[in-house]
């Protein structure tokens, strides 16, 4: 894992751990006012009934005090000491810089600074916890005094600690979630910064990718190579740059995913002596939309550097459809899949460069589709191998299993797009052929004579893909059956802010599972009798593919009454 | 078809779905053999679908397996 997706990954965690302990400080400091309910809400005020409802207070404080160590206090200092797995990464990627030997290696001092820095940083969450303990002390003994409602008291703690930021003042989750982002990375950054100077390195790279909420100022920068002195100077002169202070700490501000790199003094002098290059005139390629698919035989296979380039382009322009709402709370886009990668690409470098063309071929039609059906376009795709399936999808971010494509694989030898038998059955299938004997459930068979007994009644392939004679078209089908699942979850999708990230309604689906309570068998693929959604997905790739013959009449009734209307 | 396939279809076509389930299922996932991965492929891509079910039971995502991790 390089460091800066280890940097985005503890950001992501931590601030999401702090955010879950709150949760849990909340339920306790509550369960402590429970315990005293009756007393604390009392609206007697005799001299003694003050006299306990102070006594309860002080108590009450003492016990609020224990708590904030106990929890957010204690899982601060858990999470700081994960930021060596930071400094480990770190040094592998300094090792391999063109520095003396002596440089890569931690010294006595680097660990001080390790500490100092570590320190810094827990005494940053202390102040944070410190803040908000007085205002609850505050708060709970003022309410106290007054004899206000259990049901009040809830509401100003759960205000404070978890709540929405239009209450008044900003809650303990939303600040203590952006300090734990900025903390490790300006962790990263001061460290980083350290150990370059003690080695003489005076260049650094501004680095780190673009998602939606990018500033522009860092755009600006993304990719750059300069000096210290250049930096500095940036830094101070630039409007565009909204925190003051140390460029190397504050780099773009609050939130900020970017770091400074030390760069070699070797590449300096190179970059240095290098000719200016006129940009070539690009040449318009591999164009292809859903009216007219390009052929497999006239596409040109391009790096996947030239692809991936081409694809940040589209998915960052993609992501910021307004259609796709931004939680302001936890400041991320909202996904009900938990997607962090929104607005980027994750893996491309998997992919061979005959893949990630075909991918940014068949991307161009998905967008097309996107218009055609009114939802909004894809906005992320994540390239991996840890997922059993081909591909799969989830408000408008793509999964793709990079083994079942890549030619050049040879530790796998897994033929899930070329199986012989499924193959021959999508080549004698006709929609109304007789079904009624088909064994579409795997139930708990055994016996190979049961297994060829079921292999023997199927007359349809398994998916709709089979039904494509080259493994382009499969691949093609594969990504129209994933975007009609990017139509029934997003096709006039509502979206409604609740007190912890949104509600949905779905009307696509919902009139779906009203349209086709059952599915017994009316489609050209076996997977389509899964479920009303994988039915969907199914008709809508053979649809597309231009296999109007196969699809199922249900489906075109659906499609033109309900989805397109 | 193996026994562990038929367990896995039948996970998918609870109408209910638990995170006890799904971790039942990425179990299976790991065990299937080689020749059966075309129809588990297709039964992955289904549960996906399911996941914002468990969470929104669960209120957290914090059991998700490393297969369905960013």
């Amino acid at each position: 894992m390089s460091r800066q997706t280890l940097l985005e990954k503890l950001s992501l965690q931590h601030e999401s751990q702090i955010q879950r302990t709150l949760a849990e400080l909340e339920a306790q400091i509550i369960s402590d006012i429970a315990e005293h309910k009756r007393l604390l809400t009392s609206e007697v005020f005799t001299p003694e009934i003050l006299r306990q409802k102070t006594a309860i207070s002080i108590q009450l404080r003492n016990d609020f005090k224990k708590k904030f160590q106990n929890t957010f206090l204690a899982k601060s200092d858990s999470l700081i000491r994960e930021y060596d797995q930071i400094v480990s990464e770190f040094m592998k990627e300094f090792g391999e810089l063109n520095i003396p030997d002596k440089f890569k290696n931690l010294t006595k001092v680097d660990l001080e600074i390790i500490k100092a820095l570590k320190k810094q940083t827990f005494d940053g969450f202390e102040e944070v916890a410190n803040k908000y303990l007085t205002e609850i002390n505050a708060n709970v003994y003022q309410n106290v005094i007054a004899g206000r409602s259990f049901e009040d008291m809830v509401k100003d703690i759960s205000g404070k600690l978890t709540g929405l930021e239009d209450r008044a003042g900003r809650p303990m989750s939303s600040h203590a979630g952006q300090l734990a982002h900025d903390s490790i990375m300006q962790f990263d950054a001061q460290f980083v910064k350290t150990k370059a100077s003690s080695a003489g390195l005076t260049h650094f790279r501004y680095a780190g990718t673009r998602i939606t909420t990018t500033r522009e100022f860092c755009k600006k920068h993304i990719g750059q190579v300069y000096s210290e002195k250049k930096i500095k100077s940036i830094w101070s002169n630039d409007p565009e740059q909204g925190r003051s202070g140390n460029p190397f700490v504050v780099r773009g501000g609050y939130r900020c995913r970017h770091t400074w790199n030390p760069v070699d003094k070797d590449w300096v002098e190179k970059e240095e002596k290098k000719p200016e290059v006129k940009p070539k005139k690009k040449l318009k390629k591999n164009i292809s939309s859903l009216s007219n698919p390009i052929k497999e035989k006239d596409i040109t296979i391009l790096p996947k550097s030239v692809v991936a380039t081409e694809l940040t382009k589209q998915i960052t322009k993609n992501a910021k459809d307004k259609r796709y709402p931004y939680d302001n709370v936890r400041d991320r886009p909202v996904s009900r899949f938990q997607t962090t990668n929104i607005g980027k690409i994750l893996g491309m470098d998997k992919l061979d460069d005959e893949i990630a063309t075909k991918l940014l071929v068949i991307m161009q039609e998905l967008d097309d589709l996107a218009i055609k059906y009114g939802v909004p376009k894809l906005r992320s795709i994540n390239i991996n191998a840890r997922m059993s399936a081909i591909m799969s999808m989830g408000d408008g971010n793509l999964k793709i299993n990079y083994k079942y494509f890549n030619k050049i694989n040879p530790s796998e030898k897994i033929q899930v797009m070329s199986d012989v038998k499924e193959i021959s059955l999508a080549t004698t299938f006709k929609l109304g052929d007789d079904l009624s004997n088909e064994i579409t459930k795997y139930g708990k068979y055994q016996s190979s004579e049961k297994i060829k007994k079921i292999k023997a009644s199927w007359k349809r392939p398994y998916n709709a893909f089979y039904y494509e004679d080259n493994k382009f078209d499969r691949m093609r089908s594969i990504l129209y059956h994933e975007f009609g699942h990017q139509v029934h979850q997003m096709k006039n999708v509502e979206w409604r802010k609740a007190a912890f990230g949104y509600d949905h309604k779905v009307p696509i689906e919902n009139k779906l599972h009203k349209f086709i309570p059952r599915i017994n068998k009316t489609s050209a693929s076996r997977y389509s009798d899964k479920n009303t959604q994988e039915w969907f997905a199914e008709n809508f790739s053979l649809y597309h593919m231009g296999r109007k013959d196969l699809v199922d009449p249900r489906f075109i009734e659906f499609l033109e009454n309900e989805v397109l209307k | 078809m193996s026994e562990r396939l038929g367990e896995a279809e039948s996970i998918l076509d609870k109408k209910e779905i638990s995170i006890k389930d799904y971790k039942r299922f990425r179990e299976i996932g790991r065990l299937i053999k080689i020749e059966e991965q075309l129809y588990f492929a297709s039964f992955d891509e289904a549960l996906h679908l399911r996941l914002p079910e468990i969470a929104q039971k669960e209120g957290n995502w914090d059991w998700l397996e490393a297969e369905d991790e960013e």
